[in-house]
């Protein structure tokens, strides 16, 4: 598959590799969505950005630094978060979109505009040492195929679940932009990739199913 | 409390904190990455990613030799750079992204390419490719040589491909892994065309030393004089080659000062004298050698190491002296019947027959 | 409650998680198992949190009492 233009939703520990592996891949222009600033905390699994970008907007940066690296690219910055009610309008003349978010919510609201933008998004996640990648076609399945409905108010999660390595996010962005450029899967099937980075390294890659009416991926009207 | 590690500095705890949070890195993980450098041996743009990771995870890096490619440009790259010298260029983009990945660290490990890579300084990296699949192995101190040349075969050099920064962050993660302790001594992983991760499988390493035969004869001439005591000594690594030292066995000495914490005797247990073993590391040290194998003898027993042994060679389940072999030879009135070459590997020692020749 | 003298003190008040837990862990590392930390915390998130964390690395949580301003004061004993 031929990506020409792809949008990059979340500049941080998934969307800079991801950037630089579609920007090397040759795809013609980028958009990057980013509405956070740059935090010290950021910078070993962030490389974009740099001891004295601390404080800059990281979708800002992010673009500057692809456009030093790659002169004939087309950068666009959108400097906010994406949100249920922007994000079908953002991704609409895109091939394709890579998840670089870091809430469950906006997980979920990317998977869901799929199907009406008709956008095909690659989900990604990583975690303490593991890292997950898959990606979601318009016909499905999506998120909520994989995982049901988005967890609730969740307990705080442990502070030490918020610990992840650099170079494992770096792992999930690349392989989130092969399966963008490459990885068209049969209808109505997906698969999800799960490295596990502990010990004797472990990698499962699982087929999903989508669930008959499942409302995440069912086709609609595009809304408006 | 006497000098302990170095403190985190303020920026460093900020900087660090996700990865100081991880279970089993903490602060100790951290300083051990910032102590151990990786030299890349090769450009490239995979290297180059992983030079970033690291270099961003607070691992010094150094190289890598050469000019900066047209495929190179990326997170410590510009399109500008193309052309310069590469060592140059990236010391300059590292210290913007981080001072640490800077300095000059304690010692130096290694990304290579394959397949003439796997000779390089441990911890390594080798990155490359077989047929269309890339492929990574990494290295630790422990690792088996024979092993990784084994898995060397059939490489080819890395090229430039869609998969590099995948590949690089693997590469960059690999290494870490290495300095954290997280690894086993030898892992490797293939990727596919289409971005799929396989682990590769490691057969359990029944090779054996790399000893010179003369150098092994010597050694247990050794262990036959001291019958019925248990002879014991060293074999030490050197540019050279190989060679046996001799060592004292003190338990006797050390059961006649403390019978209670030494209750066994020179015929069933050894020791070496803290003051002699102190001085031959020293004098290895100085020579540029590296201890290969501790050696000892079972008078009238099995060649194999015993529940003592392996207590005192990994007490609490962590060898003692990491990389190094045990050779525990077994004697027969006098005669040196069979031996056997333990290794530690995945939280055991694994023991392989070595032929005595006669 | 134990009269135990705790090893080291740390004052995490002004912190917000994570690094209320990252300043816990790090002194934890400078003592030995056994010893006992006490921890001066603020806010909701850390005081769920910070227990929860030194639990999940192995730690025992003895007490986390409330000092009346708001802060609490967590007392931890070093596993391993």
């Amino acid at each position: 598959m031929e990506a020409n233009a792809a949008i990059v939703i979340g500049l941080g520990g998934l969307g800079c590799p991801a950037a630089l592996a579609l920007a090397q891949a040759g795809v013609r222009q980028l958009t990057l969505v980013d509405g956070d600033t740059v935090e010290l905390s950021n910078l070993p699994r962030q490389p974009w950005y740099r001891t004295a970008d601390v404080g800059q907007s990281k979708a800002r940066v992010a673009a500057a630094r692809l456009q030093q690296a790659f002169p004939g690219l087309s950068v666009r910055v959108v400097a906010a978060h994406a949100r249920p009610d922007t994000v079908g309008a953002l991704m609409r003349g895109h091939d394709v979109a890579i998840d670089g978010t870091d809430s469950v919510a906006a997980k979920y609201f990317l998977s869901d505009a799929v199907a009406h933008t008709g956008v095909p998004l690659v989900f990604g996640g990583v975690v303490q040492f593991e890292a997950r990648a898959f990606r979601i076609a318009p016909g499905g399945p999506c998120l909520r195929c994989l995982f049901g409905e988005p967890p609730g108010e969740e307990e705080v999660p442990t502070c030490s679940r918020a610990g992840v390595l650099g170079a494992l996010a770096g792992v999930a962005g690349g392989l989130q932009a092969r399966l963008a450029l490459e990885g068209s899967e049969a209808p109505g099937r997906a698969r999800l990739h799960v490295l596990d980075a502990r010990g004797d390294l472990r990698v499962r890659t699982l087929t999903i199913q989508r669930v008959p009416g499942c409302p995440g991926c069912s086709p609609r009207r595009s809304a408006g | 409390m006497g000098s302990g590690p170095v403190a985190l500095r303020e920026d460093q705890v900020q900087r660090y904190s996700r990865t100081i949070l991880l279970r089993g890195v903490g602060g100790a993980g951290q300083r051990a990455l910032l102590q151990t450098g990786a030299r890349l041996l090769s450009g490239g743009p995979a290297f180059l990613t992983a030079a970033a990771y690291l270099g961003a995870g607070g691992t010094p890096v150094e190289g890598p030799p050469g000019l900066v490619g047209p495929d190179e440009a990326g997170f410590l790259v510009e399109a500008r750079d193309v052309g310069q010298a590469a060592a140059p260029t990236l010391q300059r983009a590292l210290l913007r992204l981080n001072e640490d990945a800077v300095v000059q660290p304690r010692a130096f490990g290694s990304l290579a390419a394959l397949p003439d890579g796997g000779g390089s300084p441990r911890p390594l990296v080798a990155l490359g490719r077989r047929g269309d699949h890339v492929v990574l192995l990494g290295a630790g101190v422990e690792a088996c040589g024979d092993c990784l040349a084994q898995l060397c075969q059939g490489t080819q050099a890395p090229v430039a491909g869609p998969d590099a920064v995948q590949a690089g962050a693997l590469a960059a993660l690999l290494f870490q892994r290495l300095v954290l302790g997280l690894a086993p001594p030898l892992s490797g992983l293939v990727v596919s065309p289409g971005g799929e991760m396989q682990v590769l499988p490691l057969p359990e390493c029944r090779h054996g030393p790399r000893l010179a035969a003369a150098v092994l004869a010597e050694a247990v001439r050794h262990l036959e004089a001291c019958y019925p005591e248990e002879g014991c000594g060293v074999v030490l690594e050197g540019a050279a080659g190989t060679r046996w030292v001799a060592l004292p066995n003190a338990y006797a000495a050390w059961a006649a000062r403390d019978p209670d914490a030494f209750p066994r005797d020179a015929r069933s247990a050894f020791l070496f004298e803290p003051a002699q073993w102190l001085a031959l590391l020293k004098e290895a040290d100085a020579r540029a050698e590296k201890l290969l194998c501790v050696v000892h003898a079972h008078p009238d027993g099995q060649p194999a190491l015993s529940a003592e042994d392996t207590a005192q060679a990994a007490p609490g389940g962590q060898p003692l002296l990491p990389g190094v072999a045990y050779l525990v030879v077994a004697i027969q009135q006098g005669r040196a019947t069979a031996a056997a070459w333990a290794r530690w590997q995945a939280g055991r020692f694994v023991e392989v027959p070595l032929p005595l020749l006669r | 409650m134990s009269g135990e003298s705790p090893a080291a003190v740390v004052d995490i008040r002004g912190e917000v998680c994570p690094m209320t837990y990252v300043r816990t862990k790090l002194a934890l590392e400078t003592l030995r198992a056994g010893d006992v930390l006490e921890v001066h915390l603020r806010g909701d998130e850390p005081r769920r949190n910070v227990p929860a964390s030194a639990q999940d690395d192995g730690h025992a949580v003895l007490s986390l009492v409330p000092q009346g301003d708001g802060s609490y004061v967590l007392r931890l004993r070093k596993g391993g």
